[in-house]
């Protein structure tokens, strides 16, 4: 198991990020979106790599054919992911409820949310402000939400706010393998970003406008495993401060006995949703992100 | 089904179900879930390959408390009495 210990370089990176982090903290809400879009175009400008992933990803999306728009979307995206980073930093999830969200959940996703004998697989994508999204979840439901370890454990522990009383994050792979089964047999939900790269053997290609994406099979998996219901969720910014919270009736899949099929079928189902959501808001979708890494 | 038979599928199944490559030669009833190199996330194969495998339809949480291989055959045998 990897050690958890601080290494010196730890320490250095985080004596840079804290005061940043401070620095966000003290900012009005109008600031740190005027701070997001000063640090976007910077970014947009200097940050050579991800800017040509944006862009090459919206051009494999063929939303657009026009090289003007694919870059002023991909410069969008670029702030807007910023905003969501500094939003996220700001409200710690709108712990202090200074965010007008506005929800539209499905009367039987409610009910099943609300279940304590069998919790719901929350599936969401990067497209909006995800963390609000959950976070919003977790203050009328328990929420168990997986994500990766920051590989500095100092920042890791700086971003615990996003752990409180009805929320708890657990690593993407975690050593304790009965978890995710437990926590849904215990009627805790399980938040999940499924448009994820899925490394080596570890999951299926699904289309994703079109594309085959390398795609971790976990939302699948524990649908088929457990026969919890799966939900569709997206939580999308409609004005600077205020966010509109969707969550889609539940949805079951009986399995066939072939795993690969079954995962592959569920998978395309969330991703077709993800991507009319996405063609909804499509500055809101996070296109730096290496999506399409065997293209 | 004798347990030897039930630990020879099961070995076929890690093969197939495991991310990292597992000496299931090696596999005996005392080798720990854990040691087998699952993790939250992989487990979810083993037990989905286990119940096509076996024809059987648990309730997945059963198998929650289970740490060794030993164990889990023991719960098999069980499943497969009815």
């Amino acid at each position: 198991m990897k050690q958890n210990t601080p290494t010196f370089r730890h320490r250095i990176e985080y004596a840079g990020v804290l005061p940043g982090i401070r620095l966000i903290r003290l900012l009005t809400p109008a600031g740190g979106r005027r701070l997001a879009t000063v640090l976007g175009h910077m970014g947009f400008a200097t940050m050579h790599r991800r800017r040509d992933i944006a862009c090459n990803n919206i051009r494999l999306a063929k939303l657009t054919h026009q090289e003007e728009e694919i870059r002023s979307m991909a410069r969008a995206s670029m702030i807007h992911f910023l905003r969501v980073a500094i939003a996220s930093l700001q409200n710690a999830g709108n712990a202090a409820g200074k965010l007008h969200i506005e929800q539209n959940i499905d009367p039987a996703a409610k009910e099943a949310l609300a279940n304590p004998k069998q919790g719901v697989i929350l599936c969401s994508g990067h497209l909006g402000n995800w963390e609000v999204g959950l976070q919003e979840v977790a203050k009328q439901f328990p929420l168990l939400g997986i994500a990766r370890k920051m590989n500095n454990p100092l920042v890791d522990n700086l971003l615990s706010f996003r752990n409180h009383e009805n929320i708890e994050i657990t690593p993407k792979h975690d050593q304790d393998a009965g978890r995710l089964v437990r926590a849904l047999a215990e009627g805790r939900n399980v938040g999940i970003l499924f448009d994820q790269h899925a490394s080596r053997n570890r999951g299926v290609m699904v289309p994703f406008f079109g594309v085959p994406a390398a795609t971790y099979t976990s939302p699948a998996m524990l649908h088929l495993t457990t026969k919890a219901p799966i939900c569709f969720s997206t939580c999308v910014e409609t004005a600077p401060g205020k966010y509109h919270l969707h969550i889609d009736p539940p949805f079951t899949y009986a399995r066939t006995g072939n795993r690969q099929k079954d995962t592959a079928e569920i998978l395309k189902m969330l991703h077709a949703k993800l991507e009319n959501a996405i063609r909804e808001h499509p500055t809101q979708y996070l296109w730096a992100h290496r999506r399409w890494r065997q293209v | 089904m004798t347990r030897e038979k039930i630990m020879q599928t099961l070995r076929n199944i890690v093969d197939q179900a495991a991310v990292e490559p597992v000496d299931t030669e090696n596999m005996i009833e005392d080798t720990t879930i854990g040691e087998l190199g699952f993790d939250s996330l992989s487990v979810l194969d083993l037990i989905y390959d286990v119940q096509q495998a076996f024809g059987l339809d648990f309730e997945v949480q059963e198998l929650v408390t289970i740490n060794s291989v030993g164990e889990l055959i023991d719960f098999l045998e069980e499943e497969m009495k009815g």
